[in-house]
């Protein structure tokens, strides 16, 4: 496992990722490999924080308590000193709001702000915080923050994010893409072999298995009335490269993942 | 010997804990089950912290003070995972789950060191059969279902549904006592937001095929209460197709 230091996305946005060597799946990927797989290296998946830093600081999720030293240096050199004003775990499985109980306790001022799309939080540590819902803004000062329905969940407790300045949309576990070892922190338009919906497969067929067994015609609706609504220019997701560019072709580039998703084999485990 | 205190038994020697959490109108187990083995005892799943000393007290009272011998997690989602770190502090066993190649592997979580398991894959553990197979429903991407051999017990995960609060024990063994539709839907619109995009038969025919694949006798969700006979199970996944069916309408009407 290795956790990189950040690196600013463009505006006052900063990536912190955790990168984990997946073995089982690059061998699995040696037999038929893809365009963008390269056999001498490992394949990669990710864990992504991302630090809003306005006048005001937000983390959205926390990466994996395997990372915890490192998003704590990483957050000091970032913050400088300052202290961290709000945590949100887009949900609440490890590798996104792991470490939201020790931010919590390293930055005592900081406000937890979690979904409040679910039930039983006491389950899920998220009673400790404030809920927020679809629509509600966060001004940062300099950056503004709104929430957003997850258009495309997993679990209870989902949020995603939009960042009105920088246009940057924040997908949880949506449009997420494994890389090769020493792409670490690159963006999709540094990637030496450009960032295509086949490698998006082979992280999304896994992370969000419902896809398997879904109806494809609400899902590519749901894309329509995302790009409608948001038209981003960044996306940042949970586990995976940040687009830069071309974010909407991306967006739509996702029907035909989901046409992959339901024609192909079940795709080994990301071990 | 049943002991109505601590467990309810189900038949092959699996015992289910049965532990729920009020919500507003209707309960949700979130119970795991002891199963007892000629070499040990195994426990599936290991709850939530808000049951950990009920969970605790339960397991030593059926298995004694030394505590299980193995455990079994489908995936790291609190509910699930919860205990294991306490589970570790108190008795030496050993654990598998499907989580132990990932970045919230058991050690990083304080649980222990812990064997990964694939699926497909069978492994033999306190001297029963264990089959990790893949689940048609589930939350997070590395998840497993479990299923005994011995008492063709499918332990599934996510898939569950709610109860009413005067059902806590009740085990699904009479037509008469089959969960309802709403029970299913409501339970999937609050845990798995998920189904609306889900296509109901693609949902039946996996979960036929899970049925062709494996000779089922007991359905036994961690949030729901288990339903005991093939001819129920089908009926019960019948009615979760229609639950499904119901979501699907309602999101696109």
């Amino acid at each position: 496992m290795y956790t990189h230091m950040a690196r600013k996305i463009g505006p006052d946005i900063y990536q912190i990722q955790q990168c984990i060597d997946k073995p089982v799946m690059t061998d699995a990927m040696r037999d038929d490999p893809p365009e963008w797989f390269d056999g001498d290296r490992l394949v990669h998946v990710c864990n992504n924080a991302y630090l809003i830093a306005g006048e005001r600081t937000l983390l959205y999720d926390t990466v994996s308590p395997g990372a915890r030293e490192q998003l704590m240096d990483a957050l000091d050199e970032l913050l400088g000193g300052d202290s961290l004003d709000y945590v949100v775990p887009s949900h609440p499985e490890a590798p996104h709001a792991g470490n939201a109980n020790a931010l919590l306790q390293r930055y005592p001022d900081a406000t937890l702000l979690s979904s409040a799309y679910g039930r039983g939080e006491e389950l899920y540590y998220l009673d400790q915080g404030r809920k927020v819902e679809a629509g509600e803004t966060l001004d940062l000062g300099g950056y503004t923050v709104e929430f957003l329905e997850a258009t495309f969940p997993d679990t209870a407790f989902h949020i995603w994010l939009k960042e009105r300045t920088s246009n940057a949309l924040f997908t949880a576990d949506w449009m997420g893409s494994p890389h090769l070892e020493g792409e670490c922190l690159l963006f999709s338009d540094e990637l030496e072999t450009p960032l295509s919906p086949e490698q998006i497969l082979e992280f999304q067929a896994r992370a969000l298995r419902w896809l398997q067994y879904c109806d494809p015609e609400p899902v590519k609706a749901a894309i329509d009335d995302l790009i409608e609504a948001h038209d981003p220019e960044i996306i940042c997701p949970g586990h995976g490269t940040v687009i830069r560019e071309d974010a909407v072709e991306h967006l739509n580039d996702m029907r035909d993942v989901v046409d992959m998703i339901l024609t192909g084999d079940r795709l080994a485990e990301l071990k | 010997m049943t002991d109505e205190t601590h467990a309810v038994d189900l038949p092959g020697g699996v015992r289910w804990l049965d532990i729920c959490y009020p919500m507003e109108r209707r309960h949700h187990h979130i119970s795991p089950y002891v199963l007892e083995g000629p070499d040990g005892s195994v426990v599936v799943e290991a709850g939530s912290l808000e049951h950990k000393d009920e969970i605790v007290s339960r397991i030593e009272a059926l298995v004694g003070e030394d505590g299980i011998d193995a455990a079994i997690l489908s995936h790291y989602d609190l509910p699930h995972v919860a205990n294991a770190r306490e589970f570790h502090r108190r008795w030496e066993f050993d654990l598998y789950t499907s989580f132990s190649g990932t970045s919230a592997n058991p050690e990083t979580l304080g649980m222990g060191p812990s064997t990964g398991c694939m699926h497909d894959e069978t492994r033999e553990i306190c001297g029963r059969t264990f089959t990790f197979p893949w689940p048609p429903l589930v939350d997070a991407a590395h998840t497993m279902w479990v299923y005994d051999h011995d008492a063709k017990a499918m332990f599934t995960g996510d898939m569950g549904h709610y109860h009413d609060p005067d059902a806590c024990r009740r085990v699904v063994d009479d037509p008469a006592k089959m969960v309802s539709v709403e029970e299913i839907r409501s339970y999937n619109e609050d845990a798995l937001p998920f189904t609306k995009y889900l296509d109901p038969a693609k949902m039946g025919d996996a979960l036929a095929e899970l049925r062709e694949r494996y000779d089922v006798e007991i359905w036994a969700p961690v949030h729901g209460n288990p339903i005991v006979g093939s001819t129920l199970i089908e009926t019960y996944h019948e009615r979760y197709v229609q639950a499904v069916a119901a979501t699907r309408d309602a999101a696109t009407s």
